[in-house]
Formats: C-alpha cells, structure tokens, sequence
C-alpha cells in the first residue's frame, strides 16, 4: 500500500468517508512501516500501537473529520499522560505524566492518534538527535546519516511513513532543520500562537510547538488545529483561529521575497544552485525576489546564546529529584551532595550548557549584566526586521547551511574546525525567527543527490503563517515535490 | 579606629515583612491558596509543583490586592509589572527558583507615619511562597501546600531607631493589611513574617557599611527579642573596636538569642532575570483609579475624617479607629444622634469618651447607646447653664472685688470660688468654677 501514504490527510479522508479504507485499516499500514523501518531508523523511543489500533478501531463508522484517526507522532518534549515522558534523557528515564501538553491534547481532542514518542537530542540542546541520551536516530534517506535536531525524530517519523503528521517544537532550527535533511515539511507558528504549555522546556522565550508532515495541506491541517489563545500560558496571543488549510492559495503573484546575500555567499554551491532553481520557479509565479544585506552575521547568534544558557540553566533547576526523575540510590549526607548525585544524571552537553550560564548574569547587578544588555539590542533587532517586512513579504534562507551530514561527524574536532563558518551563517539564518517570534516554514525544494533532500526556510511577519504556506504550497504544487519517499 | 566605648551607639533598623494574601487561589495556578491546617500535598497541582512543562500564570486579584496594600502604604504604583526568577536550591523549592519581582515592582516610594515619625517604604511586591519542610525522627517530608500561594513583600527604609517603633509601624501595617480585607495576617498561622535588619552607629546621618539580616520571625515579641540581643551582641562587637560581620542570622526564642546562618561570602548567586513564561502584566491608569475608588478608607485618611468631621482629639481618634468594629458603631451612634436633629459638634467627643471608656456600653443597638450620649450631654448642658447664672450672681454681688482682680489682686479669686460653691450647694465643681470664672473674668 506505498501508494495510499503518497496521498495527503484530505485525500485519506476522502477514501475512509468513502468506504474504501478504515481508519483501522490505516493504522494498520503504519504498524507495518513501524514493523519494517523503525528497527533501522530509531526515531521512536516509546511506542503505543497497540493503543492506537483500538483507539482506530472505535473510530471507525462514527464520521470523519481532517484529524480524525490521523497516526501521529509527539516528539518526547511534549508530556503525555499515561505515556512515558523522557525528553531524550536520564534524568526523566521513567517519567510518566499525569498532564497533558496543550498542542499535545488539542491534536488528540480533533481525533489524531498517538504512534508513539520521538527522539531528540537531551533537552532539544544538539541538532542531529545524536545528542539522545538513548539512541541515534538514522535519516530515512540515508541511514548513515543524521537526521538533523533536536526534532530529529519527529522529521524521520514522517519520513519513514510511521506517522502522518508529527507534534514538534523549534529553537534554533529544531524543526526547520531536521525537516530539510528529511525532505519533509515543517512549521512552528508566531511565537505565542499555539500553547507551550507542557513542553519540557529548554528556553522558554525562544521555544516553541510546531507541525511536521509530508506536504504542505497537512502541515496547515495540523497548525490549525494546536493554535489558538490558552489560558493555561501566559504567553498565547489572544487571535482567532484561522482555518489554514481552506485557504491555502496557489496565487502567490506579485508577493516580494528577500534573500540574504551574505548567507549565499556562504554556503555550498550546491545549496546554492538549489535555491537558485528555486527562485527562479517563484519569478516564473509573478513572485518578485531581491538579495538584501543582512545587519551583523554574527550578532543574533550571540544574543540567542546568551538568552539560551542563562534560560536553560534556570528551566533545567527543577530537576532535583525531590519530587520526580532521577533520583541517587546512593546514601547521601548533605542535601548539596543529594543534588550533586541526582543532577549528575544530565548529559555532558546538558551540564555545559548550565554551568556556563552564572557568567551571563551578574549576581551584584543583575541589570548590568549581559543578559539584560542582549534583551536590549533583541529588542532593537526586532525592530530592524520588522521593518523590512513592511516591503518584503517573506524572508528566504537556506534550512541549512550544511548539506547531508554523516553521523559522527559533529563529534570530529577537525569536521567542527572546518565548518565553524557555516555554524555561524546557520545562526544568522536560524536565529530571527526563534528572537523574534516570526511564523517559519521549511519545505523541500529539490535534492543534492537522490539519497539528500534539500530544503528552503521561509519566514515573515508575525502572523502571517497563511502566508509563507501559501508560498510554500504554490512551490509545491508547481514542482511536485510532495510527500517526498525515501529509496531506503 | 574609634573607641566605641566612649561614643553614642544609635541602631539603625530596617524592616522585611512577609504577608500571604487571602485569595481565593494560588498565584499561578488554581490550587486553593488557604493551607492552614490541610492535610498534607492535598492543595497540589502539576504547576505549583513545578513539574516539567507547566506554566505560570499570575492570579489578576493577588495583584489587585497588592496594588491595594501598596496605595495604603503612599507608594507609586507602578502600571506594568515585571516578574523575575530567584534562583536558588532548595527542597521546598520546586522549581529551583521562586516567581518575584525585582525591577519594576508593583509599588515603590511609599512611606507612612508611626507617632509622627514618617517612615520610609522602598518597596512593596508579590511573590509566590514556598513550601513547608517537615523534619521527621531521621527523614525530611516536603509539604507543598503552600508553595505558590501568594506573598505580599513590604520593604523598609532603615528608619527605625527604637524596638518601640518597630512594633508600632508593624501593628500598623497589620492594621492595614485586615482594614483592606486582602489579608489576614495572624502570625501564629506564619500569615506575617518579620525579618529585621540591625546595624549600629555612632553617626546617624550616615549609615553603617554592614547589617545584620534576622530571618523568619513570626512573633512581635520574638521581634524585639531579636532586636535587643542583636544591639547587645554587636555593641559588644564595636567596643572592640570592630565591626560585625555582615551576615544571616536566625532567632532561638527559647534562649532568646540569634545565631549565624550563613555570610555574605556565602550567600547564594540568585541570578535574577526576567520571567521568561510572563509577559509583563499591564494595567491601565483608569484600571488602576478604579481599584483605588473601591479601596476602603485606608486608615491614614480615617484618622483624619474622624478628627475634621467630627472634633474629635486624634488621640482618642486612634483608639477608636485601630478596631473597625469600634469606627464602625461610633458612625452609626453618630447617624442616630444627627437624624435626631443634634448637630453639635461636641456629641463627637462624648461618643469617643463613652466608647473608649464605656466599653461595657458597645454591646447595646446604637440607637440606645445614642440615647445615653444625648442624655448625657443634657446633664451638662444643664450644668452649664446653672454655672453661669450661679457666676452672674457672685460677680454681680461683689463688684469690689471683680475691680481688684482686674487690677492684678488674683488672690481675690479663691474667695469668689468659695462664694460660688456654696450657692450651688455642692453641684458645681471648683475647677468648673474656676474655669469659668476666669473666663468671664477676661
């Protein structure tokens, strides 16, 4: 049945309210992907089936809608009840909830199914899921290859065909990223659009929940369905629901998208030559594209390292095993070496990550310190974009800056010594829309070779998701380059 | 170096007080915020529990409550509200930080006044409490009832200079807190928490480069008895000729003595920053008129009325003022006496007088006790009249006389007194006497 998950979530219903296919039926097919891929790929660390099969089952007779029986996937950042939370690392090993995320519960509340938990780099911190402190998860396409991260599960789910849909959250190119590297589609919202209650958080002003699927049409069908204002997160923008995939718009005419020089002049010429073929699809739509300048390549990076260590640091302090986690056997005397002895369960790149965080604030002056100097030029940076967006109505980077990456790569000196340019230009192309809270998209735009997807990150002004699908969508319908099926 | 022996030591006292609010919830999030005498981890949910991936989110009418006790305190009160993270470990902790506020507090610059003294209020707060540890024979249980349940933080200049003033300013912001309804405040419950700064100096218009923190009190008395053993324990210190260490310490009150806690060397980085999962809470000035409009007289402003409106001697103003059961059954004595049609001024007074010293009278319907007041006044109304064709008598009896006095012969007037005493046959006093007679006399 290869062909059945070639179709999109709309043309899946449309055959269920048909009576040519079950629900029960399709979730059958995903067990048989699970049962065939996911021994090579990894990218589940818990998996439910079993649940998601009688749950198929009852669903089966009582009506359809978008959601309705979708096989979807939760990367482990988002708390399940009933199911084991890890967020990719042994301080929560065992962890089960008795909440729920709210995006989590919203997508479950229009009727998609639970396959499983997906893998990540511990607390979202790496980009190529190698950073599990469970398992390496393989890209679909080539499983010598990462997958990228920290939603590195969460793109391969969709890749593989284990889910249709998958619940992800970005930082720094955690979805926009992985999305490319597996030649899936990939959004997260405005920031304060869609509930980051119930993400095992990283850095709270820089996270958030965002969708994965195999086309643009159920992209918009899972986005629809996880934003919306929530009481229970202070941060939720108070905007009405929008019904994204109904209005999805092949007319892109006359839109003006703006491409950064300095990060083409960065990267590979093969990524280049992709996006180039790309623009010059869009000229042929009406699209006009202009190369613009970029403020500073390596301010916004800086801002976000600073915000990120100091948030991390402090969102990470909970986890002393009082209530919950992991919690020492060892006998402990004091209550400094209880908290030694159960924090010493954070991985190596965790524990980097909070011991460097105390420089970023200084204890006698808080106000002077450099974490409330970087929410300053945020600020003014934000201004600085916002502005272009009154010209330009999308903002195009690569959604890498590196091609297909071999697993273990990262862990090499010499691989990291060579590529320390490209780390930084990903920065400059990754950072705005996680500072600054604008709505991006990743989607596929060709291929570097047959076994390495490439893919394209397209940002704009806050809340204007409809428009960068819509742009994302008409270069999809043009090309063909739809629920993109890996050779392996 | 200064010999301290010979010099004049001055304390120099500040003051952190600690008060949960009554509301109905927790400060961010649901939980019933009244813990007093509840089953242990029973008021508890996945956010004040700080479990991964909740949120907070701020409770509108703690901060309604806040701004309230800050405008009775004359602080600026400011119209967006940041919150910020302190960071430290601890097992009541949950979240390896606690929810307050550091810039932009909800009031600042306040003050108010302790028998004439104005005393300075730097900054007033909210914040979330923490939890309670409970240590058994060879175990510590956490109980986390309390934890999130919101914290009102009153911050003193260091004003004070005597135990005396101490506990007059807390008596009053306790009065202020029960007048507003937003608090209770019973510190055997630990409503109110109390922690001194102490320092000592020999200048008063410069203060001393190091103080002494005394945390966690919960008793008035407990309060003065830290104070006391701090000024004893560092004047020791200085006629040494040393300083004492700027330090934590906390209060035995069994052997009512402070002991050390721990020093400034070692005292925790809080790390503060902005509350990434709040946005700042914005109020709009006429939001903020209409909640001071509702607020109940603040006591300040009572104090006041009572004096202007109805002549009454502040002293007495207070005595009646400090209970609210008392202020109110004076005003509804009063309605009954004025709907009588008696617009005297002086009945004002005489309520005071009856209820300060009457006490076993509070107990009738105002309408009786405003009975007795009229009733009372009629007698000396009466009085009065009888005084003065009494004096008119004398006066006009012996008109010599009046001539001496007015010539400086003031001996005469002991005679006149005399005269008029035994005319009244004894219902006259010789002070009232005097009195008028000296009147009438100029």
């Amino acid at each position: 049945m290869e062909n059945l998950l070639n179709k999109t979530i709309p043309q899946i219903q449309e055959m269920i309210a048909g009576g040519k296919l079950s629900y029960f039926e399709l979730m059958g097919e995903i067990e048989n992907n699970v049962k065939e891929k996911e021994d090579d790929i990894k990218a589940y660390l818990t998996l439910d089936l079993k649940k998601a099969k009688l749950k198929a089952k009852k669903l089966d007779g009582v009506g359809t809608s978008l959601l309705n029986g979708i096989p979807m996937s939760v990367k482990d950042t988002f708390v399940t009840s009933g199911v084991k939370t890890t967020v990719a690392s042994k301080m929560l090993a065992d962890f089960v909830p008795e909440y729920d995320a709210v995006s989590y519960k919203r997508l479950i509340d229009s009727g998609a199914l639970l396959v499983g938990k997906t893998n990540m780099d511990e607390f979202a911190h790496g980009f190529t899921t190698e950073y599990s402190a469970f398992q390496v998860t393989r890209n679909p396409w080539n499983l010598n290859n990462v997958p990228g991260g920290s939603s590195g599960g969460a793109a391969a789910s969709i890749a593989s065909r284990t889910a249709l849909i998958a619940l992800a959250s970005e930082n720094f190119g955690s979805i926009v990223q992985p999305a490319a590297l597996c030649g899936v589609v990939g959004i997260k919202p405005t920031y304060g659009r869609a509930s980051r209650y119930g993400i095992i958080a990283m850095a709270s002003s820089l996270e958030c929940p965002g969708i994965m699927a195999r086309c643009v049409e159920d992209a918009a069908i899972g986005l629809e369905a996880i934003v919306g204002v929530d009481p229970l997160d202070a941060t939720t923008l108070n905007v009405a629901k929008e019904r994204f995939y109904d209005q999805l718009n092949l007319d892109v005419k006359g839109k003006k998208i703006a491409v950064i020089k300095p990060i083409m002049q960065a990267v590979s010429a093969e990524i280049v030559l992709a996006i180039e073929e790309m623009i010059r699809v869009y000229k042929k739509m009406g699209v006009e594209v202009r190369e613009i300048d970029w403020y500073d390549l390596d301010i916004d990076s800086k801002i976000y390292d600073i915000l990120y260590r100091s948030e991390v640091a402090s969102n990470l302090a909970r986890y002393d095993g009082i209530r919950y986690g992991y919690r020492t056997e060892k006998e402990t005397k004091t209550l400094d070496e209880l908290y030694q002895q159960n924090r010493d369960m954070f991985g190596k790149h965790v524990k980097r990550q909070i011991v460097t965080a105390p420089i970023t604030i200084d204890k006698d002056n808080p106000r002077d310190s450099i974490y409330y100097q970087a929410l300053k030029i945020r600020r003014k940076n934000r201004d600085y974009i916002d502005k272009l967006f009154l010209e330009y109505d999308a903002i195009v980077t690569p959604a890498t800056t590196f091609g297909e990456l071999a697993i273990g790569k990262t862990a090499d000196e010499k691989w990291r010594e060579e590529n320390r340019n490209l780390a930084r230009i990903n920065g400059t192309a990754m950072c705005p829309t996680v500072l600054y809270g604008y709505p991006s998209i990743s989607f596929p735009i060709g291929f570097l070779k047959p076994t390495a997807p490439v893919g394209v990150h397209v940002f704009s002004k806050r809340l204007n998701e409809q428009g960068i699908l819509n742009l994302a969508y008409a270069y999809q319908e043009a090309t063909g380059l739809k629920c993109l099926t890996p050779k392996t | 170096m200064f010999n301290a022996k010979n010099m004049k030591l001055t304390p120099i006292i500040g003051l952190e007080v600690h008060i949960e609010l009554s509301t109905h919830n927790k400060m961010f999030c649901n939980c019933l915020a009244d813990h007093f005498g509840t089953e242990p981890n029973t008021q508890i949910c996945p956010v004040c529990l700080g479990m991964p991936g909740t949120l907070p989110v701020p409770n509108k009418q703690a901060l309604i409550n806040t701004i309230k006790i800050a405008k009775a305190l004359n602080c600026k009160i400011n119209n967006e509200f940041i919150f910020a993270r302190k960071h430290y470990f601890y097992p009541d902790l949950p979240k390896g930080y606690q929810i307050t506020q550091f810039q932009d507090p909800v009031g600042s610059d306040g003050w108010i006044e302790i028998g004439g003294k104005k005393i300075r209020i730097n900054r007033v707060h909210i914040e979330e409490d923490t939890g309670k540890l409970l240590h058994e024979k060879d175990e510590s249980l956490v109980d986390f009832n309390r934890a999130g349940v919101p914290l009102v933080e009153i911050v003193s200049e260091p004003d004070f200079h005597k135990t005396e003033e101490v506990i007059a300013y807390l008596k009053e912001v306790r009065l202020i807190v029960r007048n507003l309804a937003v608090a209770e405040a019973r510190m055997e419950r630990g409503q109110m928490r109390l922690e001194p700064n102490i320092s000592l100096t020999s200048n008063v218009s410069k203060l001393p480069d190091y103080k002494v923190e005394v945390k966690n009190i919960n008793s008035f008395r407990f309060v003065k008895g830290a104070i006391k053993y701090e000024i004893k324990r560092q004047t020791k210190i200085l006629a040494k000729g040393k300083t004492p260490k700027q330090e934590t310490r906390g209060y035995d009150s069994n052997d009512g003595k402070t002991f050390f806690q721990r020093s400034k060397e070692t005292t925790t980085e809080y790390r503060y920053f902005p509350e990434p999962d709040i946005p700042p809470v914005v109020f709009e000035k006429d939001e903020i008129e209409k909640i001071v409009r509702a607020m109940p007289e603040t006591r300040t402003d009572k104090i006041k009325r009572f004096v202007n409106d109805y002549q009454i001697k502040e002293e007495s103003v207070r005595k009646i003022v400090e209970d609210k059961k008392k202020a109110d059954y004076f005003e509804a004595v009063w309605k009954e006496i004025v709907d009588k049609g008696n617009k005297d001024k002086k009945y004002g007074q005489q309520i005071a007088n009856f209820i300060i010293n009457k006490k076993h009278l509070i107990g009738l319907p105002p309408k009786e006790f405003a009975g007795k007041i009229v009733e009372s006044m009629k007698t000396k109304r009466v009085d009065e009249n009888i005084l003065q064709i009494i004096l008119g008598e004398v006066l006009e009896d012996h008109q010599g006389l009046v001539g001496e006095y007015k010539q400086g012969k003031h001996e005469v007037l002991n005679f006149l007194i005399g005269k008029a005493m035994s005319m009244s046959k004894g219902k006259l006093n010789a002070i009232v006497i005097k009195e008028g007679l000296i009147k009438r006399l100029n």
